[in-house]
C-alpha cells in the first residue's frame, strides 16, 4: 500500500496512471468523488448515444418510410451531435477530475446549455414539419 | 480524508459505478448492432462490417469492463473512457454517412 490516499501527498514517481495531465497535480481526492465524476461521464456517453441511436432509428425510418429529407438531415445531426457529446464527456471528465485533485470548484457544465438548446431546436424544427404536413395534407 | 481502503462503502459507490459501465458498453454494443443491421438493410456492406465491429469493441469493454472501478483506489478511468468514447464517436460516423447515402 502506497501513501497515495494520504493527506498531503504528492504525485510520486512511481504513480503510473494516465493522463499524466490529471494524475500530476494535487493529490488524490476521495475515491466516492472520483468514482461519482467517472459516472457523470458515462451519463454524457449514455446521452450521446440515445442522439445516436435517435439518428439512427430516423434514418431507417426514412429510408423504409420514404420520408422528405428533412427528416433525414434531422438525423444527420443528431448522430453527429451524439459523437460530439462522447467527445465532450471525455473532456469534462478531464476537467472536473484535475479540480477535484487540486481542490478548486468545480467547472460549469458546458455541454449543458449546447444539449438544451439542441433539443429545443430538434423539437421546433420537428413541430414546424409536422405543421407543414398537416397544412400539406388539409 | 484518508479512510482505510478495505472499508465498505454504504453507498455502494464501485459497485454503481461498475453498473454504470456495463449498461453503457451494453447500449453501445445495442446500437451498433442496431446501425449494421440497418447497414444491410440498405446495402451498404462496408458500414455493416464496421458495425459489427465496433459491437464486438463494445462487448469487450463489457467485459473488460472496469474492474479497476470495483477496487476502491488507484485506478484511473481514463484507457477505458477513452474506449468508449472512441466507439461512440466512431458509431455516430457512421450513422451520419448512412443518413447522407440514404439523403443523397
Amino acid at each position: 500500500m502506497d501513501d497515495r490516499s494520504a493527506q498531503g501527498a504528492t504525485p510520486g514517481a512511481h504513480d503510473e496512471r494516465r493522463p499524466r495531465s490529471v494524475y500530476g497535480v494535487g493529490r488524490d481526492p476521495d475515491v466516492r468523488f472520483s468514482l461519482a465524476n467517472e459516472r457523470t461521464a458515462l451519463a454524457w456517453v449514455r446521452t450521446g448515444l440515445s442522439l445516436v441511436a435517435g439518428g439512427v432509428a430516423l434514418t431507417t425510418v426514412a429510408a423504409i418510410a420514404d420520408l422528405p429529407w428533412v427528416i433525414d438531415l434531422v438525423a444527420l445531426v443528431a448522430c453527429l451531435a451524439g459523437g460530439a457529446l462522447a467527445a465532450s464527456a471525455l473532456f469534462s471528465w478531464r476537467r472536473v477530475e484535475r479540480a477535484l485533485r487540486e481542490d478548486r470548484p468545480l467547472p460549469a457544465p458546458a455541454a449543458l446549455p449546447w444539449l438544451v438548446g439542441g433539443v429545443v431546436v430538434l423539437a421546433l424544427v420537428l413541430g414546424v414539419f409536422a405543421l407543414v404536413e398537416i397544412a400539406q395534407a388539409a | 480524508m484518508s479512510q482505510p481502503p478495505p472499508a465498505r462503502d454504504p453507498g455502494l459507490q464501485p459497485e454503481r459505478t461498475a453498473l454504470a459501465w456495463q449498461r453503457t458498453a451494453l447500449s453501445v454494443a445495442m446500437i451498433a448492432l442496431l446501425l449494421a443491421f440497418a447497414c444491410l438493410r440498405g446495402g451498404f456492406l462496408v458500414g455493416t462490417a464496421i458495425a459489427a465491429l465496433i459491437a464486438l469493441g463494445a462487448g469487450a469493454t463489457l467485459f473488460a469492463a472496469r474492474r479497476g472501478a470495483t477496487r476502491s483506489t488507484g485506478t484511473s478511468p481514463w484507457t477505458a473512457l477513452t474506449r468508449i468514447a472512441v466507439l461512440l464517436i466512431a458509431t455516430a460516423a457512421l450513422g451520419a454517412v448512412f443518413a447522407l447515402i440514404v439523403l443523397l
